[in-house]
């Protein structure tokens, strides 16, 4: 596995680091990680894709990690040396789409499969329903990474890469043989709840004990933080207090409130089920660092073949850079190990299982794949 | 926060998920990825409890997440702790066993839990397992998901039987609905869009029965509809109103109704609209149909009638009041005997249409109301069922008293008419015996006298005597054969039959006739013409006599010229038509007598007839004759003179076989008989005729003894023992049937000859003459000749034949060809054999007098230069066949001459 990347962020630089890394021999498959502020849309990058002769997939995030460092502009390409299965699952906000039946058309077979790359446009409406299709049809078979594409802009964009350009509204699966071992953990505390969520269609929470959404969060945000929600500042806010979602013995399902909706309802990254009990969830400095370090050891306790050469693939959830700010580089380099490489991106939501836990979309949580170089 | 708060808000979670679709998957997928969500449960499966037969049960995976969860090897492990079968007992026994947990590695854990009444909850938990307080809470939460399973089979049961309810009713061909209270439509069938015309989205969309109801109607339909909401009225009573669909276009409609009850009160309506368009239509038809066939019932002149197997009649036409004086309903339900004359009739009637299944034109009697006795003709039939079984008999009868009394009346007439005729035939026979037994008389004796006196004026007295008998004994045979032709009891014997010796006979009959006119007889027959012809001999000769006679009869100066042609039409070489005409050069027959010249007793005119005599009834014979040989006869004028009969035979069968020509009678001659005294018994009750034949026989040397009928016959029979017997047919006191029957029958006797003689002789009289064992017959007037031939065939050992007279005469001739003179003899064998031998070979085949004649003279030239007396005898024999027209003794004396040749030839 090659990894290369281009900080300028041009077409020119996203088109040199593709052919200089696919033109190596070993080189298989593509994972391209691309950033938001490139600006790439499908008419000025999708004959370059289309060009690639071998399996290409990634996405275009907020930002991207290589190394220690974030990239908020550039294009990470990394050359895997082993051929990935690649599949595109469009129409990822129909209400009406059977997954199951898509991924059964599609997929009929997982062959060798060890790890599962999961890149979806993070602003779908159901990563949730292709998650647990996902999760039915093929449990615990092999280890799940990956991330919500997508921009901070908040708008839906094409934001996936595929041999057949740029697409939207999809998510791309490439099952490949790459060995792993994945490490999740997000380090968010709660500060209020429970909460029953009331009302709720998919990703917006409508009511809180029957009590507009909004209004209810306020009052807990307003009171913790000392701060006072106004126009156009909500996430600068919210961003430190995420609704968190129980489950039996392990850490919350957080789900990162985004904006202000209808009526008072609150829009999240990610759904959020009617009926079910929400925590507001407060992060400190400390215990998110904490979390990432933890991922990492939890993801390379999970890698079976110790002696192998790995990389670290680190998702992380961009809230965490716009909670921790500057702090964030600590979070990097408390996953970072000198010996191995590291490639990564921020993320709107994280896909992942170790193979021990129900699969889940995340939110604000960092996932640490250890992978076989 | 509490960890226990926690808990019951996780718990409260799944619990909340269980059961929030009644669809079993949906259910189970949302419910129980909840479930393993909440717990963080990496896999899981629920599985169903089966009662199998014979009481005991298996538990069946229905769902698992992950689809493919034995992957997982504590999930697989679980999954293979649960028995696949149990009974009863077991069963009970395994589930109080439950939760059964356990562990694969030490991170892996699972849990068998139950779901009463429901089945089994397999969890896998990885990492820390699942605590048993934990455990143990989830047992409500179990019973819930159970419960929700099971609902969820219930209401697939339901729906599954709601869908075949839907099925069902989309299948029915009429509309069925359901409504609530309002009257708003909740449900309809297939039909029911398609009769209506309104669409699914229609129905959605609130559609009221008052739509669907003529404005006209609407009030009868709320009335209704209040009434079965009231309990006033209940369903099943149909109700039929004026339907309207969509486009405002109606139809007639019969609804049933009944109310929908819930809790004791109506909460709609559920009923069937039948669209009823068609059975309008069809009663419709029907009933014009019906119309049309009362009609013709009421004005059927016959009498249609329909009655059970029992005979209980179930329908009659109004015609019955005619036919019996019975009104319709005095017999409906009646039994069919009340009309029966004789109920012997009606079992063979039963039997008969039992047997056959129906019968035509079955005649019967009936018994009217007023005891008159009606004919009737019945054609019936079975009536069947659907399954084949006759169930009753349909017919009609006809009147038919009327004809049968027609037929009675005709009955009677014929049978006078047959009886009459009887009487006539009787009559003419009778008659015909009664002349002819004087004209035995006659006749008889006038020949016997002609031989005896010498006298020429005498002997022309005797002559005209005689002539005039036979004429009158032809006028009875052509009364007696006309008689005998309009009662068809003549019938043809065809036999063969040589064309030109009839003919050659015909010339001989008439020469006489034809020298006295000093007319000419010309006979021209087709070389084509075989040799022989299945014909009546007897009656194609009666024909030729009949048309020759009368020509010649006619014809005073000229000639007479019968020609035969053949045609062959079929293209059948066995057969021909045969064409013979007689054509003549005499007065001919006047243009308007020629249609009726065949007619019986119809002659040329009075003056005509009584200058050339005759019956009248010998044409039309002929024309009968003709007819009865698939022939006719036309008859036209000459334009010069005379006429022209033409007979054209159609399809005459060629024989193959040749004529067998018969000893002529004529040949005997009674001189040189003599029976050696053999005694004849002459039977007859008229003494002149037993006189007569007494004269003829003593002249042969017969000693004749007499007797006046059968009786003194039989007796005379005994005393006399005479070697043959003449036995007249009918006379007094006992007849010569019964006479004869009785020697028959008598040992001493019946070896003694008897021969009939009789005065009519048809095929009745002969078939009788054999029955009663005659050994031959004689018809009246005995002719000399044949008493003697039937004498010389029964005393053969008697008879001492002189020799013939024929036999002698040939010896003669060759006797005296004896030629010394060897030259002389060379010289005439070579004017025989080159003169004379050609001339004879000219007439050969058809003999032409005029021929035999010139060769006769060429012959008697010869003989003068020879001087040969055996020749000279053969030139006078052959002269004098000739003079005599005897056609077969010419053909004789002709055969003879090449052995003439050769006698001469073989001197030396």
């Amino acid at each position: 596995m090659i990894f290369k990347i281009d900080e300028t962020g041009t077409l020119e630089g996203f088109k040199d680091i593709i052919d200089e890394v696919s033109n190596q021999s070993q080189v298989k498959t593509l994972l391209i990680l691309s950033c938001d502020a490139n600006g790439f849309t499908p008419d000025v990058i999708d004959k370059k894709l289309q060009e690639i002769s071998i399996p290409v997939f990634g996405g275009i995030f907020p930002e991207i990690i290589f190394g220690k460092e974030k990239f908020d502009k550039g294009t990470i390409v990394a050359g895997l040396s082993q051929a990935a299965c690649i599949h595109t699952i469009t129409n990822l906000s129909d209400m009406d789409v059977d997954y199951e039946e898509v991924i059964d058309e599609k997929i009929p077979g997982v062959g060798n499969c060890k790890t599962m790359f999961v890149l979806v446009d993070g602003f779908a409406k159901r990563i949730s329903g292709l998650i647990d299709s996902l999760f039915n049809i093929f449990g615990l078979e092999f280890n799940y990474i990956g991330g919500g594409a997508g921009s901070l802009s908040m708008v839906q964009k094409p934001c996936l890469f595929t041999n057949n350009g740029l697409i939207q509204d999809a998510a791309v699966l490439a099952l490949s043989k790459i060995e792993s071992g994945v490490g999740v953990s997000h380090g968010w505390q709660d500060v209020s709840g429970p909460y029953r969520v009331t009302e709720a269609d998919r990703n917006t929470i409508k009511t809180l004990d029957w009590k507009p959404a909004f209004q209810v969060y306020k009052e807990v945000v307003e009171e913790n933080s000392g701060q006072v929600f106004k126009e156009d500042i909500f996430f600068d806010i919210a961003k430190g207090f995420p609704f968190g979602i129980s489950k039996l013995g392990t850490e919350k399902v957080v789900r990162d409130p985004f904006v202000v909706g209808e009526n008072g309802s609150l829009i999240c990254v990610g759904e959020v089920p009617e009926g079910s009990y929400v925590h507001i969830l407060k992060g400190d400095y400390s215990s998110l660092v904490s979390a990432a370090k933890n991922a990492l050891t939890l993801g390379e306790e999970a890698f079976k073949p110790k002696a192998k050469d790995k990389a670290t693939f680190f998702i992380d959830c961009i809230s965490r850079v716009l909670f921790l700010e500057d702090r964030f580089t600590d979070e990097l380099n408390a996953v970072y190990k000198e010996s191995v490489p590291l490639i990564g991106a921020l993320t709107v939501g994280e896909i992942a299982n170790s193979g021990k836990d129900y699969l889940e979309f995340y939110n604000k949580t960092s996932v640490v794949g250890v992978l076989e170089r | 926060m509490d960890t226990s708060v926690e808990q019951i808000q996780i718990f409260y979670e799944i619990a909340i998920s269980i059961g929030a679709s009644l669809d079993l998957r949906e259910m189970l997928k949302s419910s129980l990825s909840t479930y393993l969500r909440k717990l963080n449960c990496s896999a899981g499966g629920i599985f169903k409890i089966t009662e199998k037969t014979n009481q005991s049960f298996a538990f069946e995976q229905i769902y698992s997440i992950p689809r493919k969860a034995e992957i997982n090897k504590a999930y697989e492990f679980a999954r293979k702790q649960i028995p696949q079968q149990l009974t009863n007992d077991q069963f009970a026994e395994f589930e109080k066993q439950l939760p059964l947990n356990g562990s694969v590695d030490s991170d892996s854990h699972y849990h068998i839990l139950n779901l009463p009444g429901f089945g089994l909850l397999i969890l896998v938990k990885n990492g820390v397992d699942l605590a048993p307080n934990i455990l143990h809470s989830l047992k409500p939460l179990n019973r819930k998901f159970a419960y929700a399973a099971n609902s969820c089979l219930q209401k697939e049961a339901l729906q599954e039987s709601e869908k075949r309810f839907r099925a069902m009713a989309d299948l029915l061909p009429q509309t069925v609905f359901e409504t609530d209270e309002k009257g708003d439509f909740t449900f309809t069938n297939k039909k029911g869009f398609e009769s209506f015309g309104y669409t699914k989205d229609d129905f959605k969309n609130r559609l009221n029965v008052s739509q669907m109801i003529s404005h006209e109607e609407s009030e009868k339909v709320k009335m209704i509809t209040q009434e079965l909401f009231g309990g006033a009225r209940t369903g099943g009573t149909g109700v039929e109103y004026t339907a309207v669909r969509k486009d405002g276009s109606t139809f007639p409609a019969l609804i049933y109704a009944s109310p929908l009850i819930k809790k004791d009160k109506a909460t709609g309506l559920r009923g069937i609209v039948v669209d009823i368009s068609e059975r309008i239509k069809v009663e419709s038809a029907l009933k014009e149909s019906e119309e049309k066939f009362r009609r013709i019932f009421e004005s059927f002149p016959d009498l249609y009638y329909q009655a059970d197997l029992e005979g209980t009649i179930k329908l009659v036409s109004p015609s019955i009041k005619r036919i019996t004086g019975y009104a319709e309903d005095e017999l409906i339900g009646q039994s069919v005997e009340k009309v029966y004359f004789d109920l012997n009739e009606r079992k063979k009637f039963s039997i008969e249409i039992i047997k056959n299944g129906f019968v035509e034109n079955y005649e019967l009697k009936l018994v009217k109301k007023n005891g008159d006795v009606a004919d009737a003709s019945v054609n019936s039939h079975l009536i069947y069922n659907e399954n084949g079984k006759p169930t009753g008999v349909e017919g009609t009868i006809h009147d038919i008293t009327e004809r049968k009394q027609t037929e009675k009346k005709l009955k009677q007439a014929k049978q006078q008419a047959d009886s009459a005729n009887q009487a006539k035939s009787e009559f003419i026979a009778n008659m015909s015996h009664e002349i002819r037994t004087p004209m035995n008389t006659v006749i008889g004796f006038s020949e016997l006298l002609f031989s005896l006196i010498t006298d020429k004026v005498q002997k022309s007295y005797l002559q005209s005597i005689s002539i005039a008998g036979q004429n009158l004994l032809k006028l009875i045979d052509d009364i007696l054969d006309l008689s005998k032709i309009e009662s068809g009891k003549l019938v043809l014997q065809p036999e063969p039959v040589s064309i030109k010796s009839l003919l050659s006979e015909m010339q001989q009959i008439f020469k006489l006739d034809v020298e006295r006119k000093n007319l000419k007889f010309q006979i021209i027959v087709s070389n084509e013409l075989p040799g022989t012809l299945l014909l009546d001999e007897t009656r194609l000769r009666q024909i030729l006599l009949n048309l020759v006679g009368n020509a010649i009869k006619f014809t005073d100066e000229g000639f007479i010229k019968v020609s035969v042609t053949m045609q062959n039409i079929s293209g059948d070489e066995n057969k021909l038509d045969l064409k013979l005409s007689v054509e003549d050069s005499g007065i001919g027959v006047p243009e308007e007598e020629l249609e009726m010249i065949f007619e019986s007793f119809k002659q040329y005119d009075g003056k005509r007839s009584r200058k050339y005599g005759g019956t009248g009834l010998g044409l039309t014979i002929t024309k009968r004759l003709v007819e009865m040989m698939n022939g006719k006869i036309l008859v036209r004028r000459k334009q010069e003179k005379g006429s022209v009969f033409e007979i054209i035979l159609r399809d005459v069968n060629v024989s193959k076989s040749k004529v067998v020509t018969e000893k002529k009678q004529d040949d005997v001659e009674t001189t040189t008989y003599d029976f050696n005294n053999a005694r004849v018994l002459v039977v007859d009750d008229v003494r002149l005729n037993r006189r007569m034949l007494r004269e003829w026989l003593v002249r042969s040397n017969v000693d004749v003894v007499e007797a006046e009928h059968g009786k003194s016959a039989l007796e005379i029979v005994k005393k006399k023992k005479p070697d043959l017997i003449l036995m007249d047919i009918l006379m007094p006191v006992m007849n010569g049937y019964e006479a004869t029957r009785q020697l028959k029958n008598d040992p001493q006797l019946q070896d003694v000859p008897v021969i009939a003689v009789t005065a009519t002789l048809d095929k009745e009289d002969i078939k009788k003459i054999n029955q009663f064992g005659f050994d031959g017959y004689l018809v009246k007037p005995i002719k000399s000749s044949a008493l003697f031939q039937k004498l010389s065939d029964h005393f053969s050992s008697k008879k001492k034949v002189l020799s013939s007279h024929q036999e002698e005469k040939q010896n003669n001739i060759f006797e005296n060809l004896k030629m010394e003179n060897k030259e002389k003899r060379q010289q005439l064998i070579i004017y025989l054999k080159d003169k004379i031998t050609p001339a004879w070979e000219e007439i050969q085949g058809v003999i032409e007098i005029d021929a035999v004649n010139r060769f006769a003279n060429e012959l008697d030239e010869l003989e003068q230069r020879f001087h040969l007396k055996g020749l000279r005898l053969y030139i006078e024999e052959l002269s004098d066949s000739v003079n005599v027209l005897d056609v077969l003794k010419i053909e004789k004396q002709l055969k003879l001459f090449p052995n003439i040749v050769k006698n001469i030839e073989g001197q030396t």
